[in-house]
């Protein structure tokens, strides 16, 4: 056999290999289900469109400011003092376990104001790093808050027949988690219990964070 | 689940809950246990309180309650439907004859609407709950800090 023949061969080999294992590794990941975990998992993550909020630091947030990390949103409000500081302290606890669990995996936890009214980038900021210094507050126009929630599957609401400085707001309870694209991954579904959500979370990362 | 920190925080005050009076009769027919109010952030205008309300007397309903350390005291019922949490006031919380009924986070709550000060961990409020039958009682409410306690903190409430 002449070298090149060999050569051409050994190519030829080389390239059905590759191609046997990627169709292999596609067809593996493509035939299974997303992980099952205490809410849902789209089996195609939705990119969030265009947005424009204000963090609680003050600076202007746009949808590529959740690119390159895993993002936790939960939509409150600092008016609200059981639910919201509830889940906060559970976002805390999510954050410790992962620290440990996926330390590869980057992530921030948002609190996403439905109060833009009386939930000032000052008073978000005292709030949230209350909870964990590193999470971040979102605050905004109604309409730009609302497109979030939109894209995310979550909703807000003020009940009607209520005083204007003490009203309450309804709000979603489920935590939106966005990949490290900045598109909705999955939706965590309450009651939130951190060692579940930081299971969830870990198997989705070990699913999808090699996909990227 | 979530209530395990906050019940857990809550069970070093135990005795302190225990400590509640009602003014004025001997024998009071209702007792008001396990209270605690959740520290909170700098800045916020409410505050919640949770309790156990133990009823030795006839059916009673807790209507009305109030405290120096908040403009107004309203009781207020988290309600989860459909994946939305709702917020919604309550009139009248029936207490059903022998019966106890606990406020826990995420559910039934004393809420302090319009707080005098941030309620600092380590501090006590004085809380007046009003029932139809049983009158008032009046308990004090140690502030607890109900965040995931790293190790140190966990110490100090197991401490007081």
């Amino acid at each position: 056999m002449k070298r090149a023949e060999a050569v051409a061969i050994g190519v030829a080999t080389a390239i059905a290999i590759a191609v046997g294992i990627g169709a292999g590794l596609w067809r593996s990941v493509a035939s299974t289900p997303p992980p099952e975990i205490g809410g849902y998992v789209l089996p195609r993550a939705k990119p969030l469109g265009a947005l424009q909020l204000i963090d609680d630091r003050g600076a202007k947030v746009a949808a590529q400011n959740f690119v390159g990390r895993w993002s936790f949103l939960y939509f409150g409000y600092t008016y609200c003092p059981d639910v919201c500081p509830l889940t906060l302290v559970e976002l805390a606890e999510v954050k410790k376990k992962l620290a440990e669990r996926t330390p590869s995996a980057a992530m921030s936890v948002y609190f996403v104001s439905v109060d833009p009214q009386r939930d000032s980038p000052e008073r978000l900021h005292e709030y949230v790093t209350y909870f964990d210094p590193d999470f971040h507050g979102l605050t905004g126009d109604v309409s730009e808050i609302t497109a979030l929630a939109n894209a995310v599957g979550a909703v807000f609401f003020v009940p009607p027949g209520q005083d204007e400085k003490t009203y309450l707001v309804s709000h979603s309870s489920s935590i939106a988690l966005l990949d490290p694209s900045g598109a909705l991954r999955a939706v965590f579904t309450a009651p939130h219990d951190a060692e579940q959500v930081a299971a969830d979370f870990a198997k989705i990362y070990s699913r999808y964070e090699t996909r990227r | 689940m979530i209530v395990t920190n906050c019940r857990r925080a809550a069970l070093g005050f135990l005795l302190a809950g225990l400590a509640s009076v009602r003014a004025g009769a001997a024998e009071p027919s209702i007792h008001v246990v396990d209270a605690w109010a959740r520290a909170t952030p700098p800045g916020v205008e409410n505050g919640a309180v949770y309790c156990k309300i133990l009823n030795h007397g006839g059916a009673d309903r807790l209507v009305g309650a109030r405290s120096s350390a908040a403009r107004a005291v309203e009781i207020h019922e988290s309600l989860a439907q459909n994946g939305v949490v709702e917020m919604r006031r309550v009139d009248a919380l029936p207490v059903g004859a022998g019966a106890s009924v606990e406020l826990a986070p995420g559910g039934t709550h004393v809420m302090l609407v319009g707080l005098a000060a941030p309620l600092a961990a380590g501090a006590t409020i004085q809380l007046t709950l009003a029932f139809a039958t049983a009158g008032e009682v009046t308990v004090e409410v140690p502030v607890v800090d109900a965040r995931a306690p790293p190790a140190a903190h966990e110490h100090e409430h197991h401490g007081q």
